[in-house]
């Protein structure tokens, strides 16, 4: 089965370790735990897709830190990345 | 565990043997190149400055030359000077001399033409060549080595196995009584707490927080989103959506051991351990720096997304053979793509459910056989070279 890891426990993504496609059955890797989940929409090897739903203005939580914020709505299974998330830091455009 | 190494006068071990032919100013580059030329273990380290330094750039780039030349791969280095440069070859080449390395200091100013500067030149380095063959390599201890790790072409594998399995190296390493050197300041903005909680003691936690502030501080200064150099195009290619998510995931190469120290760009740590150097994350002025450092060798990990997909050469941008570099990947689809750029895969933890810990015994054993140079790595076989860049802060006058 194709597999994801969630690196830690206070994570609300997950890091795809094959290329997945709408529908798909992923097994989730948590430390010594697997769990499953159908991924929404086909995604690539090495993005990640979202574990719960992920509210605009909330964070984004990898590695049990804050990657970032999310710039719309993200449901559980969408994925997660450059269109749906930003950065706070080094952001001289905000000044 | 032990590697081959040659045990140097000041109690450094250096993995290869070699004899520097360096220049106090880049105006003339072109000497330590027909100095060095045809004599082996001869290399030429020219670099890009002359005169013009302003302020404390004067002191980084004399500190950065002068460490340098105390790398212990170096056994004698051949200084070659002009006489009218602001870096001042008399105070560089006594400091040389303290390091209890041999040294011979040759001045323009003193020669009627700099042909002859070549010929003395080239007696010198071949005088120093002859000594250094008389050196044989001995059993050392791990905890002699000085280790740098880098990261490049990252993508979310990254985080997830390169840099986890250099991160356990690097422990391993520590526990032996050797040092870790890791750099990269703009990979470190959205993780430097994290680092900053690891340092000793709060000065050097500190240190840490002031060194990702004022980075962060210069990019928002130039009204610049970071988001158009950071991450790269080819990081986000690859997975990573922020710099937050790919420093998070960078600083996992630095291990678990407590953060010693914050190393000035160039300078040499006070003792052994887990150093960070601020300093940029651009290969050729980091690969100066951190070498300056101290480092034998260098662990670069990669991820798998371009450049690692690219028909790349072996060493980029140019040859580097003051510290070898062993590349690392943990992506089965880069690695499947460029198996020719890689000296070690660590993908078999993805796809064939290899753990952390047993490549990183696969990637200690690779360190000890490139270390006693029973194995040339691909970045040694590269040809191209060009003159050092030294990482300055002022502005170019």
């Amino acid at each position: 089965m194709k597999k994801a890891i969630v690196i830690d426990l206070k994570d609300n993504v997950a890091t795809l370790l094959a290329d997945v496609y709408e529908n798909d059955v992923v097994q989730i890797m948590m430390g010594d735990k697997t769990t499953e989940t159908k991924v929404q929409e086909s995604i690539q090897f090495g993005h990640k897709f979202a574990m719960e739903t992920i509210n605009k203005g909330q964070n984004v939580v990898k590695y049990g830190e804050v990657i970032g914020q999310a710039t719309q709505d993200i449901g559980e299974g969408q994925h997660v990345h450059v269109h749906n998330v930003e950065s706070l830091r080094g952001r001289g455009d905000l000044e | 565990m032990r590697f081959q190494g040659y045990r140097r006068k000041n109690g450094g071990v250096g993995i290869r043997n070699l004899v520097a032919v360096i220049t106090t100013t880049g105006c003339i580059n072109e000497l330590p190149k027909l100095i060095s030329q045809g004599i082996s273990g001869a290399i030429p380290l020219g670099h890009n400055l002359s005169c013009s330094h302003l302020g404390d750039d004067l002191e980084q780039s004399t500190r950065t030359l002068t460490n340098l030349a105390g790398n212990p791969n170096i056994f004698g280095v051949v200084l070659v000077g002009m006489g009218c440069e602001q870096m001042s070859p008399e105070k560089i080449y006594q400091d040389i001399q303290k390091l209890e390395k041999p040294v011979e200091l040759l001045m323009l100013k003193n020669v009627e033409d700099w042909s002859e500067l070549v010929s003395r030149g080239r007696n010198a380095a071949q005088r120093m060549s002859k000594e250094a063959d008389k050196l044989q390599r001995e059993k050392v201890e791990l905890g002699a080595l000085s280790l740098a790790i880098k990261c490049g072409g990252s993508d979310t594998t990254s985080g997830v196995v390169s840099n986890p399995v250099a991160g356990l190296v690097a422990d391993r390493i520590i526990s032996e009584g050797g040092t870790v050197v890791f750099t990269e300041t703009p990979e470190i903005l959205g993780a430097e707490h994290v680092l900053a909680k690891r340092a000793i003691n709060k000065d050097v936690a500190g240190k840490v927080l002031a060194a990702a502030k004022k980075t962060e501080r210069r990019i928002v200064e130039m009204g610049v989103d970071l988001r158009g150099s950071e991450p790269t195009p080819a990081n986000i290619a690859g997975g990573l959506t922020t710099i937050e998510e790919k420093s998070l995931g960078a600083i996992i190469k630095a291990g678990s051991a407590p953060l010693q120290g914050v190393l000035n760009y160039g300078e040499r740590p006070a003792g052994k351990g887990l150093y960070f150097m601020d300093g940029p994350a651009r290969t050729a002025e980091l690969l100066v720096g951190i070498a300056a450092t101290g480092c034998q060798l260098m662990v670069f990990s990669m991820g798998g997304g371009l450049p690692s997909l690219l028909p790349m050469l072996p060493a980029a941008p140019a040859r580097f053979p003051l510290m070898p570099v062993i590349k690392m990947s943990g992506n089965p689809d880069g690695y499947e793509k460029r198996k020719d750029f890689i000296d070690i895969y660590v993908g078999s933890v993805i796809e064939a459910g290899e753990t952390i810990d047993q490549a990183g015994k696969r990637l200690l054993q690779e360190m000890v056989n490139v270390a006693s140079e029973q194995k040339q790595t691909i970045y040694e076989k590269g040809i191209y070279e060009e003159p050092l860049l030294i990482q300055i802060d002022g502005p170019s006058l």
